[in-house]
């Protein structure tokens, strides 16, 4: 049997030449075992080891190598470090270490754990893991600014091509995620977030939200602009001839301002030039009206105003090359309405429906904006908004069209919230279903037979829902013929599920719901799935719903769970799954530097707030990364580090050497060190950045090792600061901090 | 007592799925994790096939650059014997192209391909690849192969990377290259890159492990080594930096209160660590001249990767129009046909370049998800097509010509037009596969065929092919 047939680690001789050799060898048995199980991966690795070339034969040692890893306990040394880096980035104290290591037995020692768990939880530093996270588990990330070229319509320039609207783009990444934070924070259970109608926003995504009620696509592509219709006798003039408040601008009981929008400069508004020849092109007026060039005011063109650009389309119409003409926006509007804060600002805001004849929310009164709540000043939208798969950034990333109708939609929906997608092996009682339910395609019941029915009968029911809510471009449906369909999913058959708030409850209390989450945070915590029958699992799992889906209990007793510290053996980690240390993947490592050495989105990763450092991002752009693919139900996670990593994570640690040692200017708030004073340096390098506490038998020795660097390093002519430097470039790129759980 | 545990403690869903899987849930397991099925049902054979050595024609084996979208980009729909097939006469007047008029490189122009001079007509931006434009000869080992992958869906884009379920333990085909091509070229690592992928969808598997994507820019600055500025002094300690290492390695290796999954861990840095100082550094130049993740970023970065020897395979994206099912007039079909010509044009005048010498030792491959359709119904974009795609093959081992051709497709067979039989020894393509020898490519063995034929074009022997490909037939016709 698997657990019987631990043989010694499989010993690496790193001077042999079949190094790779044998790791491939480990690699290989190390994700059949995590997938297969044991008598699998010992065959595997009965050949790697045996079969495998002769060389891997005489470097491998046992024949009688496991595919599990022998199982040895971490110590609170260990595996305090690991929890606290995983929730924060930071290293632990030695008094955190003590506080476990000397709380007695193995039940003391997890309870001691939780107790720092729900310290740690009140960091800033775990709210942007969470934010990391939650971005990831539902899909809301992976998209730029031409992903919302077909579900915000009129092509030319969808949301817009200035640097404003990749802060928006962010702002639509970041907005679920914060709403998932702000509703555990409010003590509401994990399954709200699919029946939400709060959603976190910023001014500038509340008028993204608005923007895209005002101006939408049918299912016959017929764009549908309220705004052209609403101002079509009005228009809107752009001048730079005399100064208007913006509050002018929207004021409509001034009828000689409304609708007039200030742009000083406007004459510099595509001028001629050999890329621009058409004179058709060029705003060469000082005031353009609307209405004096026979277009109709669109949306799109208040939506550019709105952000300091000014969009000409429809002024041309001519052919390539002349069409770039068609959309202009520029940065040159120094009178830029949204701006700054506007991106940074979040508030929780109730979005609802009309009453009756009430009017949705104008997306050019950016002081209605501001003031959204969830209170007293809500979103009055048509479109409907319940729930993580009903966001731009949702819609953004999956778009669909009259082919795919949904399929792709309601299959990542299944696969955010119920981890599970349509994939012919659904559970569900064929009886249960019917031959025709509704919204069943009937095209793929007739022309692909049995084959195609097996995914079709549960997916195109389930997709309806969607499609008589939503348009193919995610506007409201106006399609009243359109068949409201059925849920059908694993086990479970709803034909009363209409609006989306029905789907999002039917998603909230679906069997699957608890099993899903676990495996999500598991997949975080330790790269790899649980082993769903070990009974510790079980009991997480359990005690997750017993205790009303809260998340704050889910991460406490996972992160104190041995599935996590490996403190004792489980089956996952015994026998399933083993013990996995993963690389330091890119949100991970990024904030760890963040965090211990006090820098600001070293990486890069946020555009909206100020970089500590400018050569790191495009390293950090090749790390290794948490992603998710379409119809994959479990995260894309490397695990290993490459050459590329190695290569990669040097040159980082050298770009933050040279800002934090010696430096003349180091990024404001960083933590510093002198080469006046390497011994307190090293000391440092080891607690903080190693992450080994003082009282760890590993301090004494690393420090031995860096100081020993450090003076050979000056022994070679380095100068006190390359010799510090270097040294910190060790502690960098060491085990402990590229490799999680050592 | 612990397998009681287990069989006691499974759940509702497991024991469901198990009925529907078998005992093993080896289905189940296989799509979950992406670990091929075969892998799962023979691990012992898995590993026997995996190489150290070069087996193979060590004099054919060549670098793939392999063009990939998960998009299903329409590529495929311009290129020769989408416009007329001199092989079967088959009236393809009525397939749609981008007007003409409006985008002159897409004009239909005959061009010869072969060694027969065939006549085809094509979209005109292809002839760049012929005579009278510096890249005379590159036509003359240019495939066009007309295949189908059997998926209309874009998910399945890892599936057909593993030529649906063709490959042998479901490897995916780049990593099938890779362990055929590493061992004779001598690469630093087997594992193939992509610097492309523009979804995740899109990244590389290896063993059934996901492998990071890293794009052309960040490839420059993560090899890259200052040997100027503040970071130069600390480039000096390199090695010195490595020793400090390596006694922490074996510190830790040596210590009992490192665990074996920790002393795991330890050796994979041993090795990066390894692979690293194993980089020719002589291509700083070129990594440093990459500015953008675009066509041309890619190609430097490929060309580096290459001339650095650190891996057989890249996987790069140059867009051909993406997933173009509202494409008013085909201009994004158009104007990205014509840039992605270019990218593959400027790929081959750098081969070609004396600097780099690399003309006849690298392979450019195009695999896309599926391809689209070409009927006349497509008036303003085009929708997916599980039974047609174009996929290049340009290289030395390759003679030009266009193998197969497109027919019409029944409509319960999903209509529109789809690839054709093809005759292994003469590339024609066939109509009534049905009715054939044994030395017809059926349709549905296309994706697969042309895996093999790409792996016998590298170098592997027949041995090596058939075990590395389960099904289709090597087809003759395109080798050179």
């Amino acid at each position: 049997m698997c657990e019987n047939a631990h043989g010694p680690y499989f010993p690496l001789d790193p001077h042999a030449t079949h190094v790779a050799w044998q790791l491939l060898c480990r690699g290989l048995v190390m994700n059949a075992k995590r997938v297969l199980g044991c008598a699998t991966a010992t065959a595997l690795a009965s050949a790697c080891f045996l079969g495998g070339t002769p060389a891997a034969q005489n470097d491998a040692g046992s024949p009688d190598a496991s595919t599990v890893l022998p199982f040895q306990a971490d110590s609170p040394f260990v595996y305090v470090a690991k929890v606290k880096n995983i929730m924060t980035g930071l290293a632990p104290t030695q008094a955190e270490v003590d506080s476990v290591a000397n709380a007695g037995d193995q039940a003391a020692q997890q309870a001691a754990l939780v107790t720092l768990i729900d310290t740690w939880m009140t960091r800033p530093e775990y709210t942007g893991k969470m934010l990391t996270f939650f971005e990831l588990a539902f899909q809301q990330t992976q998209i730029t600014q031409t992903d919302f070229s077909e579900i915000v319509p009129n092509g030319n320039g969808s949301i817009g091509t200035s640097p404003e609207a990749n802060l928006l783009v962010q702002n639509a990444r970041e907005s679920f995620a914060r709403t998932a934070l702000e509703l555990i924070a409010e003590g509401q259970p994990l399954t709200s977030t699919f029946t939400t109608t709060r959603f976190m926003m910023t001014p500038a995504l509340a008028e993204l939200y608005a923007f895209m009620d005002w101006n939408q696509t049918d299912d016959n592509e017929k764009i549908t602009d309220k705004f052209a219709t609403q101002f079509k006798t009005i228009g809107v003039t752009v001048e730079d001839t005399t100064p208007i408040t913006y509050a002018d601008t929207i004021d409509s009981t001034k009828p000689t301002t409304y609708m007039h929008w200030y742009f000083p400069g406007l004459n510099s508004v595509q001028p001629a030039g050999p890329n621009n020849p058409s004179p058709d092109c060029q705003a060469d007026t000082r005031t353009w009206i609307s209405t004096n060039n026979a277009n109709t005011p669109s949306a799109h063109l208040v939506h550019f105003l709105l952000y300091g650009g000014f969009e000409s389309y429809k002024i041309n119409s001519g052919p390539p090359p002349n069409n770039d003409c068609n959309a202009y926006q520029g940065g040159t509007n120094t009178n830029a309405i949204i701006t700054g804060t506007d991106f940074s600002n979040w508030q929780m805001v109730q979005v609802r429906a009309p009453n009756g004849s009430e009017a949705i929310t104008p997306f050019w009164d950016m002081n209605k904006l501001r003031a959204a709540n969830d209170s007293s000043n809500p979103l009055v939208l048509n479109v409907p908004r319940v729930g993580f798969f009903s966001t731009p950034a949702f819609h953004a990333n999956w778009q669909t069209n009259t082919s795919n109708q949904m399929r792709v939609t309601i299959n990542q929906s299944f696969i955010v919230a119920l981890g599970a997608q349509v994939d012919g092996t659904d559970t569900t009682n064929p009886a249960l279903i019917g031959t025709n339910p509704p919204g069943m395609d009937p095209q793929h019941m007739a022309a692909g037979g049995a084959p195609c029915v097996g995914c079709h009968q549960v997916l195109d029911p389930s997709r309806s829902i969607l499609m008589a809510n939503y348009s193919d471009a995610y506007g409201i449906q106006t399609n009243a013929s359109q068949t409201k369909g059925e849920f059908v999913f694993n086990g479970v058959v709803n034909n009363n599920v209409t609006t989306l708030a029905d789907f999002g409850n039917q998603l909230a209390t679906h069997p699957y719901f608890p099993d899903a989450w676990v495996e999500k945070l598991c997949f975080f915590v330790n790269s790899q799935k649980c082993d769903p029958t070990d009974p510790e699992y079980i009991r997480i799992r359990d005690d997750f719903k017993s205790k009303g889906f809260q998340w704050k209990v889910l991460v406490e007793d996972l992160l104190s769970s041995p599935l996590t510290t490996n403190a004792v053996p489980t089956q996952t980690t015994q026998v399933s799954e083993g013990e996995l240390v993963s690389v330091t993947r890119r949100d991970h490592l990024c904030t760890l530097l963040n965090s211990r050495l006090g820098l600001v989105d070293s990486c890069g990763l946020d555009i909206v707030t100020t970089k500590s450092l400018v050569g790191i991002p495009e390293i950090a752009a090749g790390l290794p990364s948490d992603g998710y693919g379409r119809g994959a139900p479990i995260p894309v996670l490397p695990t290993s580090p490459n050459l590329f990593y190695r290569a990669g994570l040097e040159n980082i640690c050298e770009d933050v050497a040279n800002e934090i040692i010696d430096a003349k200017t180091p990024p404001q708030g960083a933590t510093t060190y002198a080469s006046t004073a390497s011994d307190a340096a090293i000391a440092d390098f080891v607690a903080t950045m190693m992450a080994i506490v003082p009282d760890d038998p590993r301090s004494a020795v690393m420090i031995g090792k860096l100081t020993a660097h450090y003076n050979s390093a000056l022994t070679n002519s380095a100068t006190k600061t390359d010799a510090l430097k270097s040294t910190f470039v060790v502690a960098c790129l060491s085990p402990n901090v590229a490799g999680i759980g050592m | 007592v612990r397998k009681n545990v287990k069989k006691t403690s499974i759940s509702r869903r497991d024991a469901l799925l198990a009925t529907l899987f078998g005992g093993s849930m080896i289905g189940l397991r296989s799509i979950a994790t992406g670990l091929p099925v075969k892998l799962l049902l023979n691990p012992k054979k898995a590993l026997a096939d995996m190489q150290t050595t070069c087996t193979g024609n060590a004099g054919a084996a060549q670098f793939v650059i392999i063009n990939t979208s998960g998009s299903g980009d329409p590529i495929s729909c311009n290129a020769p014997g989408t416009y007329d097939d001199p092989t079967t006469g088959i009236d393809l007047s009525s397939l749609v192209h981008p007007d003409p008029v409006t985008y002159s490189w897409m004009a239909p122009t005959k061009m010869a391909l072969g060694s027969k001079g065939a006549q085809y007509t094509a979209a005109q931006i292809w002839s760049t690849l012929g005579p009278g434009t510096g890249n005379a000869d590159v036509l003359d080992r240019t495939c066009f192969a007309h295949i189908m992958t059997n998926t209309p869906v874009h998910p399945k884009e890892p599936e057909v990377l593993e030529l649906m379920g063709a490959t042998l333990y479901g490897e995916m085909f780049p990593s099938v290259l890779a362990k055929q091509l590493a061992p004779c070229l001598g690469t630093l690592q087997t594992q193939p890159i992509s610097v492309g992928a523009s979804t995740p969808s899109e990244a590389l598997t290896f063993g059934g492990q996901a492998l990071p994507t890293i794009p052309p820019t960040a490839l420059s600055a993560t090899l890259t080594n200052a040997t100027t500025g503040p970071s130069a002094g600390m480039t000096k300690l390199q090695t010195l930096r490595d020793q400090t290492l390596n006694d922490m390695y074996d510190w830790y290796k040596d210590s009992s209160q490192t665990s074996p999954a920790q002393k795991a861990y330890i050796d994979s840095m041993i090795l990066s660590q390894q692979q690293v100082r194993g980089i020719s550094q002589s291509q700083l130049g070129l990594l440093s001249s990459i500015t953008s993740n675009s066509n041309a970023g890619q190609i430097t970065a490929a060309l580096a990767l290459i001339m650095m020897k650190v891996t057989p395979v890249i996987a790069v994206h140059f867009p051909f129009g993406g997933d173009n099912h509202a494409d008013p007039a085909f201009n994004s079909e158009a104007t990205q046909t014509q840039t992605g010509l270019q990218a593959i044009v400027s790929l081959m005048t750098q081969l070609k370049d004396p600097s780099f010498n690399l003309y006849d030792n690298v392979t450019f491959l195009n695999l896309n998800v599926f391809g689209r359709t070409m009927g006349p119904a497509n008036t303003a974009g085009r929708q997916h097509n599980q039974n047609h795609q174009m996929s290049l093959m340009i290289g030395k081992g390759f003679k030009g010509g266009v193998l197969g051709g497109v027919g019409p497709i029944a409509s319960n067979l999903g209509g529109d037009f789809g690839s054709l039989g093809i005759d292994v020894n003469s590339g024609a393509a066939v109509q009534n596969v049905s009715t054939s020898t044994s030395s017809v490519v059926a349709p549905l063995d296309s994706l697969a065929s042309w895996g093999k034929t790409v792996l016998t074009a590298v170098g592997a022997t027949s041995d090596q092919t058939n075990a590395a490909v389960s099904s289709g037939q090597v087809i003759q016709a395109a080798l050179a």
